[in-house]
């Protein structure tokens, strides 16, 4: 998980020490998780949408990407969140129905150093429902829009990139068939970073999701408008295969002519003769690129060359203070958004959602459990578990439904905002989020027996790679072993 | 005096002649740029705690 405050500020070090001129860019998936939100936390999402853009703002981005999950709070959210932005929201196929005229902007084209760049906007096809008849709205495909515009931008500029919120097949088939194109940065959820990868004369690349990481593209930009790779490290590498070659058919030779000494040793003379071939291969490829190299220097037909790095964005780094401040502001405003939301909310006992809580008390509570269960519960109650919710507390994110169903002991699949009114035996992670909810239990024991060993799924409901990278499972197990407590 | 009246000259166009190859050095290496880039920050703006 990232912080946008550790990003501003690296990227801040970054341009101080550099005097190459920059852009920056977000190809989209900004704003909101998902394509839907959930209802019961509309209205935190908002406001940490409005939050980053913000922080986006202070930050100076040059273009985001519209992709269809920053459309989960509905098309005038958007276009509300637009006229706050001072940065372009581009796409060029996201139009009204009745003019097929984009409603944000197509394009945007600017200027870095000498380097005139088009940047286009591609938005991916979103699920029916996700605009009303109101909006008027419809997502045109690609192939309509994209070929006029790249071809009218590269004529303008020397340099066309294309914020995509597309598959990675289509943004694949789009470097087949627009050359005109030099770079992608997709916006396809992914854990992983995927550095450039050049497909015909167009890099596509983008970053793991969550804002986990964010990308460095340094590059020059040749007449030829050609991406290239340097040779220079790889030839270094191929000079020192051939001397190692080179020395080796030395050993074979020292003694004299090989096919002589060898005549009646066909084994090692096929190992003399192997090296040799091999030798005078690499030789020749040495000999191609090096000419190569000079071809293009005296054409001056130079490859333009990229290097990209990746910066993970880590809890321990410094904060940009502006933007810290605009994620404080907004933590604060999502907190007392809760607090509103849970005025308005009834009271709860317990439930996986809203419908199971009024059929049954599924949950029965720590106190209860504690009865039969004596040894487990003090063993529990020195844990980090039984503290969850006092960190919310601490940090004053109680009412943070981004926060809170992994600081509680019910599991909520339904409206999270039901969460917000829990009785204090379930304002922690209680026994029954790991071992289900209790209540025919505690009536019933051996009738209703419950998982003593929780399953790793139970536990990576929490703690995900995202937030708990260290997390092993067999390991923790040894660590919170309630019922060896019982035993002992 | 006279030395002056040669020194100034000589002088001018001899920095004229260092600015000049200056330019030509910066207009022979190669002008890199930098792209900082994102996506999918999903509305991630810090840890919960």
């Amino acid at each position: 998980m990232g912080g946008l405050s550790k990003k501003a500020y690296q990227i801040k070090e970054i341009i101080k020490e550099n005097t190459a001129p920059y852009l920056i860019l977000d190809a989209g998936a900004l704003l909101f998780k998902n394509e839907r939100l959930n209802p019961g936390k509309q209205s935190q999402d908002e406001i940490t949408a409005t939050g980053i853009v913000a922080a986006y703002n202070a930050m100076n981005y040059d273009a985001v990407g519209i992709s269809r999950h920053d459309l989960a709070a509905g098309l005038d959210f958007l276009i509300n969140i637009r006229d706050r932005s001072q940065f372009p929201w581009l796409s060029a196929n996201l139009v009204r129905i009745s003019t097929n005229q984009p409603i944000f902007e197509s394009s945007s084209i600017r200027k870095i150093g000498d380097l005139k760049v088009g940047i286009i906007g591609i938005t991916e096809n979103v699920t029916p429902g996700t605009f009303s008849k109101k909006d008027d709205a419809a997502i045109l495909p690609w192939t309509q829009i994209l070929p006029q515009l790249a071809e009218d931008l590269s004529q303008s500029c020397d340099m066309v990139i294309l914020l995509s919120s597309l598959s990675a097949t289509e943004n694949l088939q789009i470097t087949k068939e627009l050359t005109n194109i030099h770079m992608i940065l997709q916006a396809q959820p992914t854990s992983a970073n995927l550095n450039p990868v050049q497909h015909a004369n167009t890099l596509v690349f983008e970053t793991a999701n969550r804002g986990k990481y964010f990308g460095l593209l340094r590059f020059n930009w040749s007449a030829s408008k050609a991406w290239g790779v340097d040779n220079t490290d790889s030839l270094l590498t191929l000079r020192q295969n051939l001397d190692r070659y080179a020395w080796q058919v030395k050993r074979f030779t020292s003694k004299g002519d090989p096919e002589e000494i060898f005549k009646t040793d066909p084994r090692r003379l096929s190992s003399y003769r192997n090296l040799v071939q091999k030798h005078d291969a690499l030789a020749d490829e040495i000999n191609a690129i090096e000419k190569d190299i000079e071809y293009q220097k005296k054409k001056g037909l130079l490859f333009s060359t990229f290097a990209n790095r990746f910066f993970p964005l880590d809890i321990s780094m410094p904060d940009h203070k502006e933007v810290k401040e605009i994620v404080e502001e907004t933590k604060k405003k999502v907190n007392e958004a809760g607090k509103n939301l849970a005025q308005n909310v009834s009271p709860q006992k317990n439930s996986e959602d809203q419908a199971s809580f009024q059929s049954n008390n599924l949950y029965t509570g720590w106190k209860i459990c504690a009865k039969c269960h004596d040894q487990q519960t003090l063993f529990w109650q020195k844990s980090k578990h039984r503290n969850a919710y006092q960190t919310l507390i601490n940090q004053q994110q109680q009412y943070n439904l981004d926060c809170l169903p992994c600081h509680i002991t019910p599991a909520y699949s339904g409206d999270v905002s039901n969460a917000l009114k829990l009785p204090e035996e379930f304002l922690q992670v209680g026994c029954e989020t790991c071992h289900g909810p209790g209540n025919r239990h505690s009536a019933d024991p051996s009738g209703w027996p419950l998982q003593s060993i929780p399953g790793e799924i139970v536990c990576k409901r929490c703690h995900t790679p995202d937030r708990d990278e260290a997390f092993v499972y067999l390991n923790k197990m040894k660590l919170l072993g309630c019922s060896q407590a019982a035993t002992q | 005096m006279l030395r002056t009246q040669h020194f100034l000259p000589s002088l001018v166009v001899s920095l004229l002649f260092v600015f000049c190859a200056m330019d030509v050095a910066q207009a022979a290496a190669p002008q890199e740029y930098m792209i900082f880039y994102s996506n999918n920050v999903q509305g991630e703006t810090e840890p919960c705690g």
